[in-house]
Order: structure tokens, then sequence, then C-alpha cells
């Protein structure tokens, strides 16, 4: 999937200012972001529910808007219970065999023989994350070429959240399926993705694997035995720093040796680069 | 899809059967009695006002889900075009509607024949089939009209309001002014054609257009031209019928363009319309409707002497009166045309204005 210089507004108002995105074949991509910056309009360009006013989003080579052939191999999660809330279960998957050519039913039963959901029910009967559940068991099985999933995982238990990803990355492993999701609970992602894209008022702020992401931001360690020396804030790339006693924790864009000389040149006894986690460099991002 | 919207489809036909059965049950008046006569034929109106009715709730319920509830967009994700949704989803309703005109032309029709049995009218079956498809033809029009209003305003809200005003006030204010004109261009009463049939205008004479002796048409009153005002009456209702439902198909199809064309996110029509299009099209539409709210205002008040004073705008509204635009000079009509749409234009670009202050205060 390629997403090429996105714009779409909300009346006047620019939702997406020139978004690009890719997420290569078989690989699960996250993208992250802070509440209202665009990631679900995003989505919802992306599974050609809206059209977006410029650019291309482009899948297999071919736009998805009103392109029904791309849309069928496409799947779609949406952040909350999408489906009609008096129809049951078993009419949802007759409502899917019949929409989707590539429906697998026998896939369906498999799948919630996990879960257990009561074909009987009707959608309405359902609590929020046994109808997430529902949502994502009917999109894995078209065995749909891309899954775009908008927070899938909100709403699940322990138990149910780890059999939804183990469903997805069995998609992923069998058949060359392509993830996009989305997700608040950043952990979860960093071990989940293989790529992340992180979104900032309708921007890509940053892009690629989870290392290079975190390769953009710093956390190190510094002692200053005499003092916060002056002209600290000074130092090129210093987002925020913190103390304890003398030990100063500072966040960094572009952290290199020559950083680490000009701290020593202040006064530092002792320089240290600690791990960052994905929440911490989201948290940063956004300040 | 069609599923999904199955329960809208009950309706129409439902409403059609229970009204027909309520208007067989309906003791039929002596002639001499003629309030009793306007009251039938006015209840028998009633059946398609509320046929059509029952189409705009259902219509406004499937816009709703088609386009103004967030919940439900995930169907557009669906591999099928926009066309094919709206296609599949209004199916069953367009169906229902054929069926239920259907069902209530056929009621309609055999109380038609039982009043002129009665009233030993030596009307034909071909003039009361002839009555029947005009109003059959009518109910599409409108149907199509609110379709219309629906697609292309998508807030539910805005096209119940404009498709009210539409069928109660815009269609019968301009169909009466161009009975009018034809009646005063062709000399024959067409107006009770365009203007009574459909409305039950006058307390429901609407049958009568079809039943040649009882009109007050003076040459009709004269045998000799009986068989003339027979053939006139059925031939121009048959070429109103064909009319309509051309209107009516071509309404249906400029609605669903519109419908092709709207993006989901952007809900606003003046939005919508690019550039001088956002001026030109609401202050054209506006201004053909006051034109004619215009002329027809004036003439009661020329008709009864009383002059072109407000309360004459106001009593046109409420009771729907019109007298036609045909009788007023030439240059009287251009101005008031020219009048209409300049003050129209006016207060377009004074709304837009202020839409565009409330935006950016907004933003």
């Amino acid at each position: 999937m390629e997403i090429k210089n996105v714009r779409k507004s909300y009346g006047n108002k620019e939702i997406l200012h020139g978004v690009n995105l890719s997420v290569e074949e078989g690989s699960i991509h996250g993208l992250v972001g802070r509440n209202g910056c665009g990631k679900t309009t995003l989505m919802k360009c992306m599974t050609g529910i809206y059209k977006q006013e410029e650019g291309e989003i482009l899948i297999g080579g071919q736009p998805v808007y009103e392109n029904p052939e791309v849309k069928a191999q496409v799947g779609y999660v949406a952040d909350s219970n999408q489906y009609f809330d008096h129809y049951r279960i078993d009419e949802m998957v007759e409502f899917y065999r019949q929409m989707y050519q590539s429906f697998d039913q026998q896939a369906f039963f498999d799948y919630n023989q996990c879960v257990g959901l009561e074909f009987s029910k009707r959608i309405r009967e359902l609590s929020k994350g046994q109808s997430m559940a529902l949502a994502s068991m009917l999109n894995l099985s078209i065995h749909p070429k891309i899954i775009i999933m908008d927070e899938p995982l909100s709403g699940l238990d322990v138990i149910v959240q780890k059999q939804v990803k183990d469903f997805i990355i069995n998609e992923v492993e069998m058949k060359g399926m392509s993830v996009l999701i989305s997700s608040h609970d950043l952990k979860d992602l960093e071990s989940f993705c293989d790529s992340i894209s992180m979104m900032k008022k309708g921007k890509i702020i940053h892009e690629g694997t989870i290392d290079d992401v975190k390769s953009d931001f710093a956390k190190i360690q510094v002692v200053f035995s005499n003092g916060l020396p002056n002209g600290l804030s000074e130092i090129p790339g210093l987002v925020t720093y913190s103390n304890l006693g003398s030990i100063y924790t500072m966040i960094l864009t572009g952290y290199s040796n020559v950083i680490e000389k000009t701290l020593k040149e202040m006064g530092a006894s002792f320089v240290e680069e600690i791990p960052m986690t994905l929440e911490e460099i989201f948290i940063y991002s956004n300040q | 899809m069609k599923k999904i919207f199955r329960k809208y489809g009950i309706l129409l036909p439902a409403a059609a059967i229970f009204w027909g059965i309520y208007i067989s049950n309906l003791p039929i008046p002596d002639f001499t009695e003629i309030n009793i006569s306007y009251f039938i034929t006015d209840k028998m109106l009633y059946g398609w006002r509320i046929l059509w009715i029952l189409y705009l709730i259902a219509a406004a319920g499937i816009t709703y889900h088609l386009q103004n509830q967030k919940k439900w967009e995930y169907i557009y994700s669906f591999p099928m075009t926009k066309k094919q949704i709206y296609r599949q989803s209004f199916l069953g309703l367009y169906i229902s509607m054929i069926v239920s005109a259907v069902i209530y032309g056929i009621f309609f029709y055999v109380q038609g024949m039982r009043i002129f049995t009665k009233a030993q009218q030596s009307s034909s079956v071909i003039e009361l089939l002839a009555s029947t498809f005009v109003n059959i033809a009518i109910l599409f029009v409108w149907c199509a009209f609110t379709q219309l209003c629906m697609m292309i305003l998508q807030y539910v809200w805005q096209g119940v309001v404009v498709s009210m005003i539409l069928v109660f006030f815009g269609i019968p204010c301009i169909v009466s002014n161009f009975g009018y004109l034809i009646e005063n261009v062709g000399h024959f009463k067409s107006r009770e054609i365009f203007g009574h049939i459909f409305y039950g205008m006058d307390k429901g004479i609407s049958l009568v257009p079809y039943l040649s002796n009882l009109c007050s048409n003076n040459y009709r009153q004269e045998s000799a031209f009986q068989h003339l005002w027979t053939t006139h009456f059925t031939g121009i209702a048959f070429i109103i019928s064909a009319f309509l439902l051309v209107l009516a198909f071509l309404v249906f199809f400029v609605a669903q363009k519109q419908f092709y064309r709207l993006d989901l996110s952007g809900n606003v029509l003046i939005s919508r319309m690019k550039g001088k299009w956002n001026q030109i099209i609401p202050s054209l539409l506006a201004g053909i409707f006051a034109f004619h709210w215009i002329t027809n205002a004036q003439m009661i008040g020329w008709n009864f002497q009383k002059g072109d004073r407000l309360i004459f705008f106001a009593m046109m509204f409420l009771r729907k009166r019109s007298v036609g635009v045909a009788m007023m000079p030439a240059w009287k009509i251009c101005m008031t045309f020219i009048l209409s749409m300049a003050v129209m234009w006016g207060i377009v670009w004074i709304l837009r204005m202020i839409r565009r202050k409330i935006n950016e205060g907004a933003s």
C-alpha cells in the first residue's frame, strides 16, 4: 500500500496535510498518534470510505476509492461496533459470504472455536469486546491482502487480545497479509509491529522500523558533579531534561559523539545512553 | 444490502391496502349533496398523500443510515461502488412504492367507478384511467423530488423540510401557474387538470375534470362539444402522465448522480458547490419560487381588488390558493421576475457571508 501526499478536509478544515506512507507486503505496520490527529480519517481514506482531495492511495498500484476489485482485497475493522444491530452473527457471516468472494467460512468457524461467540446472538447483545473480536474474525476470514484495523484491541480482555493477535500473525505468516493497525497501547505495538508511523496534527512525523524511529531520539544520563553548567539548554537537539541530585536525564534528537564531547567539556563526569520505549518517544514527539 | 432496509419496504403497500379498504367502505354520497362528494374525493386523494409521506419517512430513514450515521460509514468499505450501494439500499423502497401505487390505484379506480356509476355519469373508463395515471405519476414526481432533496441536502432534516415545502407549496404553485399559462394559450381549463387534481384544492373537485358532465366549463355543458372535451381531457391527462413520469425519472437520475459525487465527510451543500455556483444555484432556485409565489399573491390581490398587500402573501401561503401569472401584463411579469431574482441574490449573498463569518469564527 502506498499513500502519496494525501490531503483531506472536513468543510474548510484540513485534517490531513499531505500524508505519505507505505506499508510493505507481509508486514505489520503500526499507526500511532494523539486523539484527533487524523488516524481514523486516514484509515477511512485508505478503505475507500472517504475520498481524499489530493494525492493517491494505491493498493497493488490501483486506486482504492470506488474500486470494488481493490476493496475486495481490503479488510477494515472500525474503532467501535460496526455492524447492523438487528443482525444475528450467523446472518452477518452470510452477509460477508455474499459480499466477499474470498470469504472463508471454515476459517471463521476455526477462529470462533477459540473466541466462542454464539451464532444465534444478535449484534446488539454483544459486549464491546465481543463485537470487536467478531469484526476482526470476519475481516480476517476474507483473507485480505491488507487489513486496516482501527484500535481493534480496545475493549478486549487479555485472553481475546492474545487470540486476535495470534490470528493476525497466523494470517501474515500463512497468506502474506499486510496489516495497518492503530492503537494507543504503545507497549503492545512495540512488540507486535515491524514498522511504525507516528502522526501529529495530520502529518506523519516519524516513519520506519521501530529501531529507526527510536534512533531519532536519545535518552542519556549525565552526571554533573559540580552542579548544572551554564549553556546546557543551548545543546543542539535538546528536547527536555530533568534531574535527581547531580544525575541529569536528557532527551535529545540527533545525539552524536560531538554532543557527548560537548557535555564532557561542560564538566560531565559520566555520560551514558539508555534505551527508550516507544511510549517515551511518543510523549516527547508530541511535546 | 436489500435485507438491511427491508422493513422500510413494508410501510407503503400496507398503507395502500389500509387506505384503499377505507375509501372503498366510504358511503357514496348523493351528488346533490355536493359537499359530501367533495369530502369523499378529498379522502381518495389523501391516499396518495399518505403514500408520499410514508415514502418521505422511509427515504429519510435510509438516507440517514447511508449518509448521516457515522457508525454505518463502514459499508462504503465493502467491495461495491457508491452507485451499487445506493441502488441496492433503495431498490426495495422503489419496488414497494410502485407496488403500493398500483394497489392504491386499483382501489382509487374502483371507487371512482362506483362514484361515477351512482352519479350516472357518461364518463368513459379511459377518463378514469387517465385520472388514476396522473395521480400515480404525480406520486412518482413527489417521491423523486423527495429523493433529490434527501440526496443533495444530505442532512436528513433539511431534506424533509425542503421536500415538504416543494410538495405542499412549491410544486402546486408552479404547476398551477403553468396550468394558467396553458389555459390562456390553449383556451381550455387546463388548470383543473394541473392545479386541482393532485391536491384536492377547492374542496376536492379532483375527479371533476375527468367527469366532463360535472365540469363547470361552459363549453362542456353543451352536448355538441362533449366528445371534444372528453378527448381533450383524456389526451392531455395521458400526456401529463407521460411528462411527469419522464420528469420523475430525470429527477431520480439527477439525485443518484449527485449522490455518487458526494463525499460523506463533506456534509454541507454550500461547501460542496464550488465558486460562483454557490451563489448562482441557490439564488436561481429561490428566485423561481419567489417569483411564482409573488405573482400568485399579486394576482389574488388583483382579482379581489385588494391591491398587493402583504396579507395576501401570507394568505396565499396558508391557503395554497393560486390564480396564475398568465393574466398579468408582460412588463409586470418581467419586472417581478427580475426583482425576485435580485432580492434572492442579495439574501443568498448575506446568508453566505454570515456562514463564512461563523466558519471563520469557529476555526
